[in-house]
């Protein structure tokens, strides 16, 4: 009899778990469904291109780098090749406590390009939003653009990344990180498949049905007095640009997406990278939820669609566990004879329902992406990335496991975890579509390229 | 126990193949990098009419056909011909189907298509009703009424799109361009760009006594209708915001960032001096000046004779009324709408009308009042 | 800026009589979109519904045809069928029919059986140390069969019958049965350029659904008759709905492939 009852506990227990899973990933489910098919046949896409040079306010480009020397003459040579007015232009490339040859390629730089003033860190706090702290006391710019070492960015770059501050109600944009290394390894290649996702389908889609974007810390910039009027930089939270983000949104700004502004990052190819990588973004949105949930809820200028948005955006990482408890609880009801014999009509739809639709939703905004960026050969990986996200559950749940265990000991989390650099020095910047690769600029300002192998 | 091993194996395989297209794929893009940005892209007005000559100029290079004469010549680039000619001057409904290069000047008459690409080395006249792909013109250009264009003009001198053109893509001077009525196209970009009736009278700006609100923060605490002070909240870095509709009837004065929550409308004679975000309609009043950027995601109106000096965007139409002027040192303005834009007659700006939809120059019956006085004096 | 997918208007501006050149010049990705249409929602939502109706009435046709097919294909691998028992499904439904074979408890099951569980954990072992990708998939894998191998051996007379399987895997596949046709029309016949070509797609993967349902089953059952109850929660996991995500997957793929070649035209790999 005892046992009986046990039983039937268990059997509540994991029908209640799988009915909160479904309720919790459908939510998602509708929501990947809606970011898909909204950017699918967006017709008048929100951005401020036909303004690109009409909007020339005055920028300071950072651009924190720790032992970057691999990358680091290829970010300092693109930001002076852009297109944008010298006199208006202030680049600060941060050395912060290298120990490699990134000082004195920095100081070369400085040397030969009035615009660039190198900061040299030499002791103080680590990680890049101490970084930018001090780099924001030299800025000169109403503008600051993020740049991270590794990225190469256009010529045209900061001009489309300026143009939408000319809405005073922006206060940071963000622009489009592309993967260049994608053949790097099936990781990277299945990593680009989910860069075009979140950028091309959800970016754009929040962006254009007036929710705010994701400011990411890079290929980016925020308006100095927005900036200063939230308090600055905030040096103990890992996703800096998270938190930003929603300082910026409980202070009445926006953040802009700017589709149109691409830039080439590396990812990572090895598994540990990413992993770490991923540590450090969900133990950082996490923070953010907890710190940040009230006041969204409180916000009143914030319409109630809005709220849900934003929350649904901070809580995305708590999915994970979530599935793995609607698994481990369909296991349990799969098992126990006595479930099957009750009609679990409603339940067993849901249980199957979510499997099949909530989980192909984040395939499907995947499939929108390439289909719009007529990335045809990259779709047919598709398979392989099952691998990945199972791979990105565990990690994710890892992740959570010692968030939460730390905060309710209180130890330390993770430290600042940089991604290692695989590209090779002096290899200039990847070739353009064309096979074109930059070299110079002449003095009337008109740019010259050459074919790869004219050298 | 064998036959369930083989059907064990033909089974593993067909799952398999499930994964085997995702496999070839790999092993085939493995170790190649991405080259699908174009990392020396850099946004130009007028693009398409550099990009155009900069071909034009290599494609010219070829060997000229052997029957080519000193009046007209042949150059055969492979699937398209490209004639050159001294000048030009066509008949009534001439049609052109090869690309074509005139050294001198350029003249058609009325309903010629040309459905290749045009480049002028002189002047053009384009004769009523014509239609062309493209046209790049080194002189000035004259799109007389009727004029289709499928794609974009590019003039290096004076472009004169005479009333009911249609230009489906961007039209660019380097000198200026004069958009005559009922005229269409998705961009003008000059360092001036006129519509029909220019006149100056720059007498018209000037509060002319009246009232005069200062906002976000009024300069004293007198009521002022259609204004809640409660509803202002200090955002932060010189940042207001307005949490709700402002609908004035006096002047205003705005003296520092502000986000309207809702519509806004100002008086004849406002002056806004700083950036200025919407989220509802936005009428600005009679000989207005707008200082700084102004943003509205719906429809924008700028009334008679207002001046403005920096970027104007519009997610819904904006019109221009008559006596506009946008002028700015040292960077162009710029006015871009997702839905229409309608630009009224003497109108200047320096610089860029854009729509996602299409720029319209638009009669109004101011026009025809004024054309009849004229006539009578 | 929109592409025209009107295949017999090379004009943008949608005149007539006036042949152009280079009219299908391609936005740029940042704009672009396809024309989804109310039409086109409209078709979708017939298609599915239509489809889904189709599968509802004729449920127990369909259920027992894959039966037929199943029966076929145990017949192919060996697998002895005593009959098949009627069971019950859904509450409202005629019963469905399910195979009747023997699954020997665990302790009834030979030694190589249980070696067998050894060996599958090696593998998942060693594949998760050589694609490292793999590992947490592979660790979940091996959890289940280490739970299975634990659970059976506490109770070595646990017993699951072929019907009982038979019947939970009709359940949860025709529901997937039922829902296919929804998922297929929002990923395959919304964004699809050929109305014809996205319902050939629908109907596909609903034809392959229950082929590959079949397929899956016998050999499911086939692993139980042979090795008991140990595998039983790894086949669950392995060739349930997780096998139906990826040959919709596999489809996907697919389709975006050709759908993205035609509207945006074959360019070189990584530039696509």
């Amino acid at each position: 009899m005892g046992i009986q009852i046990n039983m039937a506990i268990l059997v509540l227990i994991a029908r209640c778990c799988v009915l909160f899973t479904v309720l919790v990933l459908t939510i998602y489910a509708i929501r990947h469904y809606w970011m898909g098919f909204s950017r699918l046949k967006l017709r008048n896409p929100k951005d401020m291109n036909e303004l690109v040079g009409f909007m020339m306010p005055r920028i300071t480009v950072m651009v924190p780098m720790h032992n970057e020397e691999k990358v680091a003459a290829d970010v300092l040579q693109a930001l002076v090749d852009c297109d944008y007015d010298w006199s208006r232009l202030q680049i600060i490339a941060i050395n912060d406590r290298s120990t490699d040859g990134t000082r004195a390629i920095v100081d070369r730089y400085a040397e030969k390009y009035p615009i660039i003033q190198p900061l040299h860190r030499d002791s103080g706090q680590g990680g890049k939003p101490a970084a930018l702290i001090d780099a924001t006391q030299m800025a000169t710019g109403e503008i600051i653009l993020l740049f991270d070492a590794d990225y190469i960015p256009g010529r045209a770059m900061l001009k489309m990344l300026a143009a939408p501050f000319a809405d005073i109600e922006v206060g940071a944009v963000m622009g489009r990180v592309v993967p260049h290394n994608v053949g790097g390894s099936l990781l990277a290649g299945l990593l680009s498949l989910e860069r075009a996702a979140g950028y091309q389908s959800a970016q754009q889609s929040r962006f254009n049905n007036g929710f705010t974007a994701q400011f990411g810390g890079t290929v980016g910039g925020v308006r100095m007095s927005a900036l200063r009027a939230i308090g600055g930089w905030d040096a103990s939270s890992l996703t800096e640009d998270t938190d930003l983000t929603f300082r910026l949104l409980l202070n009445g700004w926006r953040v802009a997406y700017v589709n149109r502004a691409e830039c080439y990052e590396e990812v990572p190819i090895s598994w540990l990278v990413r992993r770490r990588q991923l540590v450090r973004w969900v133990t950082g949105h996490t923070e953010c939820l907890h710190k940040y949930w009230p006041r969204i809820l409180a916000a009143n200028f914030l319409s109630r669609m809005e709220k849900i948005d934003a929350l649904l955006l901070l809580a995305m990482y708590l999915t994970a566990p979530v599935m793995v408890l609607g698994w481990l609880a369909s296991l349990v009801l799969f098992f126990v004879e006595s479930a099957h014999e009750v009609p679990i009509l409603a339940i067993a739809m849901g249980f199957v329902g979510y499997q099949l639709f909530a989980n192909q939703a984040t395939f499907m905004e995947i499939g929108v992406a390439c289909m719009l960026d007529g990335s045809r050969e990259r779709m047919l990986l598709m398979p392989l990335n099952i691998l990945n996200f199972f791979a990105s559950t565990g990690a994710i749940c890892n992740a959570l496991m010692r968030f939460y265990w730390r905060k309710l000991w209180g130890n330390d989390g993770p430290g600042w975890d940089k991604t290692k650099r695989t590209r090779e020095p002096g290899a200039g910047g990847p070739e353009n579509g064309n096979g074109l690769r930059i070299v110079g600029r002449t003095s009337n300002g008109l740019y010259f390229s050459q074919k790869a192998g004219e050298e | 126990m064998l036959a369930f091993l083989l059907f064990s194996l033909i089974f593993s395989l067909i799952y398999y193949m499930h994964f085997h297209v995702a496999v070839t794929t790999w092993r085939r893009l493995r170790g190649q990098a991405s080259g699908e940005l174009d990392t020396s892209y850099v946004r130009l007005e007028d693009y398409f009419g550099q990009s155009f000559r900069a071909k034009m100029k290599s494609w010219l290079q070829l060997p000229k056909d052997p029957a080519s004469t000193e009046l007209l010549s042949m150059v055969d680039k492979g699937g398209e011909k490209i004639f050159i000619a001294r000048q030009a001057n066509y008949p009534i409904s001439h049609e052109e189907e090869e690309m074509l290069v005139v050294d001198g000047d350029f003249l058609c008459g009325s309903h010629c298509s040309f459905n290749k690409e045009l480049l002028v080395r002189q002047d053009c006249v384009v004769g009523p009703s014509s239609e062309l792909q493209a046209l790049a013109v080194d002189g000035t250009a004259r799109l007389n009424p009727g004029t289709k264009v499928r794609r974009w003009v590019d003039s290096h001198g004076f472009l004169d799109i005479r009333g009911n053109c249609k230009i489906q893509s961007r039209a660019t001077s380097r000198a200026s361009i004069r958009f005559g009525p009922g005229s269409q196209a998705q961009s003008l970009f000059a360092p001036e760009v006129a519509t029909q009736g220019r006149r100056e009278d720059k007498s018209k700006w000037g509060t002319n006594g009246h009232r005069v609100v200062e906002l976000p923060v009024p300069a004293d605490d007198a009521a002022i209708e259609g204004f809640n002070p409660r509803k202002m909240v200090y955002m932060g870095g010189g940042c207001y915001r307005y949490d709700g509709s402002l609908k004035l009837d006096a002047a205003v004065h705005i003296t520092k960032p502000l986000i309207v929550r809702g519509d806004f409308h100002c008086a004849a004679s406002s002056f806004i001096e700083a950036d200025m975000k919407v989220s509802g309609s936005v009428f600005i009043g009679d000989a207005s000046i707008v200082k700084a950027n102004l943003v509205s995601e719906g429809d924008m109106i700028l009334s008679h004779a207002v001046f403005f000096q920096g970027i104007l965007h519009s997610s819904g139409s904006m019109r221009l009324r008559h006596g506009v002027r946008g002028l700015r040192e040292g960077v162009p303005v710029a006015a871009h709408a997702n839905g229409p834009l309608l630009v009224e007659s003497n109108c200047v700006i320096n610089g860029k009308l854009s729509s996602t939809k299409f720029v319209q120059a638009v009669v109004t019956p101011v026009d025809w009042f004024e054309s009849e006085n004229s006539k009578s004096v | 800026m929109v592409v025209r997918l009107k295949t017999g208007s090379p004009n943008p501006s949608g005149d007539s009589g006036r042949r152009t050149r280079r009219v299908a010049i391609y936005p740029h990705r940042s704009v672009r979109s396809l024309p989804v249409t109310a039409t086109r929602l409209v078709v979708a939502l017939l298609v599915s519904a239509i489809l889904c109706g189709f599968t509802a009435y004729y449920a127990i046709e369909l259920m027992s045809l894959h039966g037929r097919i199943a029966h076929s294909l145990m017949g192919f691998a060996g697998i002895p069928v005593k009959g098949w028992e009627a069971v019950s499904v859904f509450p409202g439904l005629q019963p469905a029919s399910a195979p009747m074979t023997e699954i020997p408890a665990f302790s009834a099951v030979t030694d190589w059986a249980r070696m067998l569980v050894i060996a599958a954990i090696v593998i998942l072992l060693l594949v998760s140390r050589r694609y490292v990708l793999t590992r947490n998939l592979a660790g979940f894998l091996m959890f289940l069969l280490i739970c299975s191998a634990i659970v059976n051996s506490v109770n070595p007379d646990l017993t699951f019958t072929s019907q009982t399987f038979g019947q939970i895997w009709l359940r949860g596949e025709m529901l997937v049965w039922l829902l296919l046709p929804w998922v297929a029309s929002l990923l395959f016949l919304v964004p699809q350029p050929n109305v014809a070509e996205g319902i050939f797609w629908v109907l596909m993967v609903q034809v392959y659904g229950v082929l590959f349902s079949a397929l899956r089953m016998v050999f499911c059952l086939g692993v139980l008759h042979h090795t008991g109850l140990l595998f039983l929660p790894l086949i669950w996991f392995g060739m349930g709905t997780l096998s139906d995500l990826l040959f919709l997957l596999f489809f996907y793929s697919v389709s975006v492939y050709r759908t993205s070649g035609r509207v945006w035209g074959f360019r070189s790999t990584w530039q696509s």
